[in-house]
């Protein structure tokens, strides 16, 4: 394929930017002069994956080495990969424009399940056999790693070896085997032996899965001298820890088209349903000078106008006073807003409602995320109604007059009473609107809910939840829908049916293997994408593989169940998840992190909150 | 004092996928990290200064563009702005000059495009150039409203000229081009095909050159 033709090609398609690459900041290295070629592979769309703050990290990071080129690779929207295919064009880079075939590793980013058809598509594309038993030699090791990593058994058979945790130290490493591994000759099964020997590196064939008559796991064995259990790797001082001082701007527009910082990782408050706030653990901050620096670098480099102060709760940072102060003694002068993502209701506050004023009127989005207190206290929460209504108060007096509530329908325990809750606080923060005295005259208020289906995570408390059937989603979002009772209120709601593929995928096992594949092979791909998912076909690849979804959805599991992920240790102890489960179920709170410490066990790194001073 | 301040670029190879709108937050950008001190609005929503002569459609590449800014500092000279951009400036995009405004954007009136057919069919080439040599060039042309309406290309073209050279037709050719008249050079492929010719192996534009209504380079 000569560059003339694919250009050519690049005209009939929508969007050809997402293909050419040469954006600002994008890194072209000679390959004669590099030793590892990285393909790393986000499975999704190019705005999707740009606007991913991992990929920009690590991209960065490992270009920092001078025999590492790391290239980027999204997943070819349909009309593109129609012409690939046509044309026998296969699924290439964007720096060098090389097939994905010539590069040594081949690393997949698993930010959601429902990009998994998305990997085995990406591979076909590039004309790699799928499953890692049928890739031979050392040449494209295919790797894989993210959030989604924290259950990685519907990937085992596909992907050779998985990063559980953070990467920033344990991809290098493992880069750097290979390296060695390749110039001494040595095979595919010897690496991986080796690899499975550094810390948060996860290889799937060295482990046996039995199972018991009903279904469930029986056990998880290691081959030979695997680790019994594997454990995440997290970063100890993210101040010193490698962070890029530019990364590719893109030419078409993105979702998230601003510069990101990051401000810390974790989360300290420990909501029930939330797998990031257990799976990130511990609370690790930067300190306000880092950041700020970061943060000036970046939108020196990148020349974007807005940056995004990033964290799983940027209101909960320690010094985001300090931290807003710095910044605005530039921002302003350079005629850059900052804009803050991810606010909470219990710590919002005039002060800080001025400063995301000062600098770009955006809309305001709280997430009480259900809709009575004692829903809230099973799902720990943390968040009275009054905290909510002072803070739509606030917002409403600082001249705002639309905000956005985020909720999930399909929590435990929850009664048709807790959903009608939530209509009750929207009309609550309607009336709040016109009983305010001095509201602005002529104007209207808008409440959006927005109401999407609770998955059950692995590494939650929630973890043993069965899942809702689609018959009950499907009637308690109609129960909502009917007890809407103004139109100041717009209420939207998930597709109930990829939360149900969802959930299968979050806890499914090593058989989900044969599941993704008979889904692959009937043309499932974009699952996330409402234009693309086609549940039927999804229905017919769980009966082909011979695998009943409603085993993974809709059963409770014992506490001494063995989980599919029951072998990998993200710091957070089962015993802490039960304690968790069981104060869940008696409607009892756990306080966060900053006040009290409740032994989940990520105290174990010895860094963060974990050794603040109270 | 502000001083007004016209760039001239070239925007070749992969640039050419780049759509207008997304040039526009590029420049803006670019100008940004070439720490160019240029002017921004002063209202509610901020944002710095900045015109293209003439937006030039996705697919196409350019010899001669335009942007115009404002420059806030007039000890930074025209020289260093277009040192500064080449500093910072994506592979495909080289900046050629600035200096001041002599032409106001409204006196653009055409524009000399180069239209690249390649073909291993000969037979297709000639008929191709005879096409285009010709008086009826029929096609339908989308208007802003999204009506379509029958067009005559022929009747639009200032000045046509025509070279087949080993395998390659090179048509030449000056169309309206501004805000009150705009036709784009595919239209002459478009009509060509509406005849049931097939599309060439390889098809390429490039705008060449602007100008105003007296035929005079557009500065």
């Amino acid at each position: 394929m000569t560059e003339e033709k694919l250009e050519q090609l690049l005209l009939k398609v929508q969007k050809p930017g997402r293909y050419t690459g040469n954006e600002p900041g994008s890194i072209v290295k000679d390959k004669s002069r590099v030793d590892v070629r990285f393909a790393f592979c986000f499975p999704d769309t190019y705005e999707i994956g740009m606007s991913h703050l991992g990929i920009k990290i690590l991209y960065s990071q490992f270009n920092s080495k001078d025999y590492i080129w790391c290239e980027r690779v999204f997943a070819p929207w349909t009309d593109f990969e129609s012409v690939m295919r046509e044309n026998n064009i296969p699924l290439f880079a964007l720096e060098s424009h090389d097939p994905v075939k010539d590069f040594d590793i081949i690393g997949f980013t698993l930010q959601y399940e429902l990009s998994y058809t998305n990997v085995l598509n990406m591979l076909d594309l590039a004309g790699i056999p799928l499953l890692s038993k049928d890739r031979k030699g050392l040449k494209n090791i295919v790797v894989a790693g993210g959030p989604c990593a924290c259950n990685p058994e519907p990937l085992a058979d596909f992907v050779d070896l998985f990063f559980l945790g953070e990467g920033e130290e344990v991809d290098l490493e493992l880069i750097e085997l290979y390296r060695e591994c390749r110039d001494n000759g040595t095979n595919k099964e010897e690496f991986l032996k080796l690899a499975a020997k550094i810390e948060g590196v996860y290889v799937p064939s060295l482990y046996d899965i039995s199972y018991n008559d009903d279904g469930t796991i029986k056990e998880i064995t290691p081959k030979g001298d695997a680790p019994k259990t594997i454990k995440k790797r997290i970063i100890k001082d993210l101040d010193n820890c490698f962070y890029p001082d530019t990364f590719p701007t893109p030419f078409i527009e993105i979702v998230h088209d601003r510069a990101v910082q990051e401000v810390f990782r974790g989360c300290i408050r420990g909501c029930r349903f939330c797998q990031a706030g257990f799976i990130y653990r511990p609370v690790r901050e930067k300190s306000a000078d880092v950041v700020n620096k970061q943060a000036k670098a970046l939108c020196g480099s990148t020349g974007y106008e807005e940056i995004s102060l990033s964290s799983l709760s940027t209101s909960d940072y320690s010094k985001l006073d300090d931290l807003l102060g710095l910044m605005f003694t530039w921002s302003e002068n350079e005629n850059i807003s900052v804009s803050l993502p991810s606010l909470r209701v219990d710590n919002f506050s005039k002060e800080l409602l001025e400063k995301v004023k000062k600098v770009k009127k955006s809309g305001l989005t709280f997430a009480p995320e259900a809709g009575t207190q004692r829903l809230r206290d099973v799902i720990n929460k943390n968040v009275t109604e009054d905290e909510i209504m002072r803070t739509c108060l606030t917002a409403f007096q600082g001249g705002y007059n639309s905000v956005k509530l985020y909720f999930m329908l399909g929590l435990p325990t929850e009664t048709d009473d807790d959903l009608r809750g939530i209509l009750e606080l929207g009309q609550k923060i309607v009336n709040l609107f016109y009983n305010m005295e001095n509201r602005p005259k002529g104007k209207s208020v808008n409440v959006s809910i927005s109401v999407s289906t609770f998955v059950p995570k692995p590494f939650t408390p929630f973890q043993y939840e069965p899942q809702d059937s689609l018959d009950e989603v499907e009637r308690k979002q109609k129960l909502l829908i009917e007890s809407q009772t103004t139109k100041k209120i717009s209420l939207s709601w998930h597709d109930s049916k990829t939360s149900i593929l969802e959930g299968a995928f979050a806890r499914g096992d090593r058989r989900f293997c044969s599941v993704l594949l008979e889904a692959f092979k009937l043309g499932c791909k974009f699952d996330g994408w409402g234009e693309c998912f086609d549940f039927l076909k999804w229905q017919q690849a769980f009966k082909n593989a011979g695998v009943d979804m409603n085993f993974y959805n809709r059963r409770k599991r014992e506490y001494d169940e063995v989980l599919p992920w029951s072998h990998l240790d993200y710091a957070v102890s089962t015993d802490f998840l039960i304690k968790e489960n069981k104060l869940a179920h008696g409607e009892t709170t756990t306080p966060n992190c900053r006040e009290k410490c409740s032994n989940c066990g990520a105290a174990c790194y010895k860094e963060g909150v974990c050794v603040e001073k109270r | 004092m502000l001083r007004n301040v016209r760039i001239t670029y070239s925007k070749q190879g992969r640039m050419k996928f780049i759509s207008h709108l997304d040039m526009n937050r590029y420049m803006t950008r670019l100008v940004k990290i070439s720490k160019i001190p240029a002017w921004h609005t002063e209202g509610f929503n901020k944002h710095l200064y900045l015109t293209f002569a003439l937006p030039l459609s996705l697919g196409i590449t350019a010899d001669y563009d335009i942007i115009d800014l404002k420059i806030t500092d007039d000890g930074f000279s025209d020289e260093m702005i277009v040192d500064a951009l080449n500093k910072n400036a994506s592979e495909g995009l080289e900046f050629l000059s600035a200096g001041p405004i002599v032409m106001k954007t409204a006196e653009l009136c055409y524009a000399l495009y180069e239209l690249t057919i390649k073909d291993n069919d000969a037979e297709y080439l000639n008929a191709f150039k005879e096409f285009s040599s010709g008086k009826v060039m029929i096609t339908e042309k989308k208007g802003k409203k999204g009506k379509v309406t029958l067009l005559n290309v022929a009747e639009k073209i200032k000045k046509i000229d025509c070279n087949i050279k080993d395998n390659e037709l090179k048509i030449s050719v000056v169309l309206p081009a501004g805000n009150t008249e705009n036709i784009n050079p595919t239209l002459i492929l478009n009509a060509f095909k509406e005849l049931g010719n097939r599309e060439p192996e390889v098809f390429t534009v490039n705008r060449k050159m602007l100008y105003n209504a007296s035929l005079e380079e557009f500065k």
